[in-house]
């Protein structure tokens, strides 16, 4: 009997690994050996063509205060600063609008998909909006306002440079980012489907009153879903890209996030001022913040509630 | 003072009809804040080359829907745009049905090795393999082809995909499995004649959500493609509307762009809105 089972495990086996196959021979191929070659030319001299030696200059250029140190952690800490406010404001506002959606009041369902329709325009095309809405004039011209300056001028308040100034061009950023509640809306819509609706009876059975009901019960039994999207958006904010269709690095430098200082360091040049193998040193310290902060969160998750626990 | 029954029934109705109202009063405050973006970009692409320059207001005085004919100028980028996103389309839920189906349905030798090493790579920034991908591709001669676009489809379409078909197919009766075996059906059989058609709900939640991406993707497509006749909608807008100085008077036909790629994502939402939602909610059960 033994001998019989054992031998469909293997049978089950080898049909398991034919399945696998498209996804082993893609990791090896575009995953696998990219990596091993990435970490190869962050410590050579890889120009894009050959590498001749193999020393640590580039991590020495990183982390040297006359070289690209200044340069790469203001990347690093404008990416950062993005990913902390726009994750914050985006999981809370909209949670907040969830809660407020959730409420069934006639026509619902249809001020819930107005709410996400702004997630279907694709980011290059909404970043041109955002541009051309929030467009500034230092010298004052009016008619090179955008709406929002405009409306701003007739109501008689002072212009607001949004992207053309370094201080706000990442305030505008996460506040152009605003109109994106509605995916973070959908899902947690989503995520309160999932709560028995016997916890709200008993407890409002109990008295308790709606804030107490979320407290106590909304928030502790969504927060494996809180957790992850921390991990996922923060993953996906520390590699920020999309910016630099419509605002390139922004005013000053003020978007330049370690990407997009990544991809300029590696193509963004002519040939021969491109440094292939300083951009692969500084996607490999990319890789490590982002494992590091992965590590820190999974060990700190002792809030997140499990439903099956 | 005592309230008399009647009173507080009175007094409570009275209170949610406020409720009611505020409720109402936010909600269109919402709608009018969700729907800025669509009003703002339909009007802006119907008006006119002297209204668009004259300064910024928001309604526009005029209909000039000759400004969509700019459409024509991007046929060529249309056309490799689709071909890229029905490829990509089609066989990244193909391929991510297939390899997740092992992952949830058969025991076998290394499992949880195999299902650890596809999560990990969910760590993995993009930016690590730009260098080494890229010349990868040059290597096999793919640059500056459309096909560099379309060669990582193949592959398992990702571990995130990947993920969420696992958990889809767990939902699924293991009996069915278990019922065709013993009718002498083989793993390949249960998987293209059961398992693939039960999963038609998930394998259209990841072609729509590869669709919507990719239609205006441009950082795939700007490293790879440099031809001008190879350029995506994505890298077309790029490269015209990235300069602000060369397009500020022709805003008008910009939005009118805008406007016009926003309609396929539109249309693919509210035609699968049930798989959608439901692609939402199998995500929220992690």
């Amino acid at each position: 009997m033994i001998k019989r089972l054992s031998k469909t495990y293997i049978k089950d086996s080898v049909s398991a690994y034919v399945f696998l196959l498209p996804v082993i021979i893609g990791i090896a191929l575009f995953t696998a050996y990219p990596i091993f070659m990435s970490l190869f030319y962050s410590f050579s001299d890889f120009n894009g063509s050959y590498a001749t030696t193999i020393h640590l200059d580039n991590y020495k250029e990183l982390f040297s205060l006359d070289g690209e140190l200044i340069p790469f952690m203001s990347s690093l800490g404008k990416t950062f600063i993005y990913v902390i406010c726009s994750t914050t404001a985006n999981l809370v506002l909209s949670y907040l609008l969830a809660l407020f959606l959730r409420k069934n009041i006639k026509g619902i369902r249809i001020i819930r998909l107005l709410c996400y329709m702004p997630c279907l325009i694709p980011g290059l095309a909404s970043g041109l909006i955002w541009r051309d809405a929030f467009k500034y004039n230092a010298m004052g011209l009016v008619q090179n306002y955008g709406i929002f300056n405009t409306w701003f001028h007739k109501l008689g308040l002072p212009a607001f440079p949004f992207f053309e100034s370094a201080q706000t061009a990442m305030f505008s950023l996460i506040l152009s980012g605003m109109w994106g509640l509605g995916g973070g809306l959908i899902m947690w819509l989503a995520a309160f489907e999932n709560v028995s609706p016997e916890l709200y009876e008993s407890a409002s059975l109990d008295g308790a009153g709606y804030w107490r009901q979320v407290f106590s019960i909304t928030i502790p039994l969504t927060t494996n879903m809180l957790f992850y999207n921390l991990i996922t958006s923060m993953i996906g904010g520390l590699q920020v890209f999309g910016t630099f269709a419509t605002y390139g690095v922004g005013t000053d430098e003020s978007l330049y996030f370690v990407v997009i200082r990544i991809y300029n360091t590696a193509f963004g040049g002519n040939l021969g001022v491109n440094n292939e193998a300083l951009a692969c040193a500084m996607s490999w310290i990319l890789f490590l913040v982002i494992g590091l902060f992965t590590a820190i969160m999974f060990k700190t998750n002792k809030w997140v509630k499990y439903s099956d626990e | 003072m005592l309230l008399s029954p009647n009173d507080a029934g009175r007094a409570a109705r009275r209170k949610h009809t406020v409720m009611l109202i505020v409720k109402y009063v936010l909600s269109a405050f919402l709608c009018v804040f969700f729907l800025f973006p669509y009003v703002y970009m339909l009007n802006k692409s119907l008006m006119t080359m002297t209204q668009v320059s004259e300064g910024a207001t928001f309604w526009s005085s005029s209909l000039e829907f000759v400004n969509y004919a700019v459409v024509g100028k991007y046929l060529r980028n249309i056309g490799n745009t689709l071909l890229i996103v029905a490829i990509n389309g089609f066989f990244v839920p193909f391929t991510a049905l297939f390899c997740a189906f092992p992952l949830a349905r058969i025991k076998f030798i290394g499992k949880k090795a195999v299902f650890c090493i596809i999560m990990a790579t969910v760590m993995l920034p993009d930016a690590v393999l730009m260098v080494p991908k890229y010349i990868l591709f040059r290597t096999f001669g793919l640059t500056d082809k459309l096909a560099s676009q379309f060669i990582g489809a193949f592959w398992g379409g990702g571990a995130l995909n990947m993920f969420l078909t696992i958990q889809f197919m767990r939902s699924i009766p293991k009996e069915i499995d278990n019922a065709a075996k013993i009718d002498g059906a083989n793993w390949f059989q249960i998987y293209f004649r059961i398992m693939l058609p039960l999963c038609y709900n998930i394998f259209l939640f990841i072609c729509i959500n590869i669709v919507i991406g990719l239609w205006m993707d441009f950082q795939g497509p700007l490293i790879y493609l440099t031809s001008p006749e190879k350029f995506t909608m994505g890298l077309a807008f790029y490269y015209d509307f990235n300069n602000n100085t060369a397009f500020a008077e022709k805003t008008h036909e910009m939005m009118a762009m805008c406007v016009f790629v926003t309609i396929l994502p539109m249309i693919l939402f509210f035609t699968f809105q049930k798989q959608m939602i439901g692609g939402i909610q199998l995500g929220s059960l992690k």
